[in-house]
């Protein structure tokens, strides 16, 4: 079954965001969601992860699917270390394998032992980014994920990303990233 | 760099038993202000009786053991306080009880309650613990809410909640309160066992230096209060070392 919003009210902040909003997401590959700020990108990713529910309409279609998200701020642990942050999220029997792995594709094995606050922005993106991929499941929510990570970076580790879910929803203002991705497009207008 | 601190605090030290032989020589009596040689020639003669070093010990022992007690309940009641807001409402009004009676009215009831050997447990007790509960309940309501919100996105369930976000996140404010409620508890305990005569014990010894106008022996028995007091805060910092060290709450390999 694909995942529908269907008629959406959904507010932020007291201030209606979507409105009778209806959307079919691809069963799988990406779509990239582009607009001003304000336009209800973050909103959307937060109805798809199940962190707020619309007032009206229904999101369908998640049940039974894991939702992994990157979201708009890193939220590490600031007293675990990159290995830690990553290996939280697995089950323990597969921890250790799978973060060095995911460590090692976010080209972050060197750090696996730097708390966040030794590492600089775009390493502590990474980890957030290797986080979220090694929880995998069938859903990566992306927020803005290339925050601080340079061009050359971002098309290395594009592809670990796309193996880490059939679906990816990425947020981003930026169209070579949706490019990147070989995303299907949905630009959200300012509310 | 380090002979340059230890010469500064050895003047520093000098500076004020030179102002307190001063003050000594300028009062010119024994019964009012005994001089630093003659506390320390006190402070010699009773710690070669065995008496004084049981008296230590079981001080020692009842303090902490109402000390202890408290960092458990109050940690305990912090953590109920903070998950049930019907609870709080309910024990909200005996923590401000707890926090605003006077140390001596809650030794002189418990006095009458109690065997004077546990007045200064159970006093401790009651100093220590509404500082714990408070400081253990405002640290999980200032947990960081986007990393709880992490936290469920990925699964990670109650136990793992609290284990790796909440625990660390109250930590600072939990050990900080410790280290504030020891000095408490140490204070409020010694005063229990003044006014509660408590065998075997400092305040005992010190109130009986004070009928028998032994005024050079209170001041070793008060300087024995301070010593521990002292020697405790340097273990407690050395304990809060070693968990800032060790006890992070992260996943072994």
């Amino acid at each position: 079954m694909s995942i529908r919003l269907k008629n959406v009210h959904a507010d932020y902040e007291g201030k209606a965001i979507f409105t009778d909003f209806s959307l079919e997401l691809p069963a799988h590959g990406a779509l990239a969601v582009l607009g001003p700020s304000g336009s209800g990108k973050t909103t959307l990713l937060r109805l798809l992860a199940g962190l707020i529910t619309p007032q009206k309409g229904a999101v369908e279609g998640l049940v039974g699917k894991t939702i992994s998200m990157v979201f708009q701020e890193n939220r590490l642990l600031p007293w675990c270390t990159s290995y830690e942050n990553i290996a939280l999220v697995q089950k323990k029997r597969l921890a250790c394998p799978q973060t060095l792995a995911w460590l090692e594709r976010m080209e972050l094995a060197a750090w696996r032992d730097s708390y966040p606050n030794e590492l600089s922005g775009g390493m502590q993106r990474r980890v957030a980014l290797g986080r979220a991929c090694a929880f995998g499941g069938d859903i990566l929510l992306l927020d803005e994920p290339f925050t601080g990570i340079d061009e050359a970076l971002r098309e290395r580790l594009v592809p670990h990303i796309k193996s880490a879910a059939e679906l990816i929803v990425l947020v981003t203002h930026d169209s070579e990233e949706a490019e990147l991705f070989k995303a299907e497009k949905l630009v959200l207008d300012a509310v | 760099m380090r002979i340059k601190g230890i010469l500064r605090g050895l003047g520093i030290a000098l500076f004020w038993l030179g102002t307190w032989q001063l003050a000594s020589l300028a009062i010119g009596s024994l019964f009012i202000l005994p001089s630093p040689l003659e506390t320390a020639f006190s402070l010699f003669r009773l710690a070669q009786q065995g008496s004084f070093w049981v008296s230590a010990f079981y001080s020692l022992l009842r303090i902490l053991a109402g000390y202890l007690a408290a960092v458990l309940f109050g940690m305990l009641l912090g953590l109920i306080s903070a998950a049930l807001p019907f609870a709080n409402a309910l024990l909200k009004p005996l923590r401000s009880i707890m926090k605003a009676t006077p140390v001596a009215s809650i030794i002189l009831l418990v006095v009458l309650w109690i065997h004077s050997n546990y007045v200064p447990t159970f006093t401790a007790f009651v100093m220590v613990l509404p500082l714990i509960w408070a400081n253990v309940q405002e640290g999980i309501r200032a947990t960081d809410t986007q990393l709880l919100e992490m936290a469920k996105l990925f699964h990670f369930g109650k136990v793992k909640t609290f284990t790796i976000v909440y625990l660390p996140s109250i930590l600072p404010n939990l050990l900080a309160a410790c280290a504030t409620g020891l000095g408490f508890a140490w204070k409020a305990g010694v005063a229990a066992e003044v006014l509660a005569h408590t065998p075997n014990s400092i305040g005992r010894s010190l109130i009986q230096s004070k009928y028998n106008l032994l005024t050079a022996d209170m001041f070793a028995w008060t300087a024995l209060v301070i010593a521990l007091s002292v020697l405790l805060e340097h273990a407690f910092v050395h304990l809060l070392g070693q968990i800032r060290r060790d006890g992070r709450w992260g996943v072994n390999e």
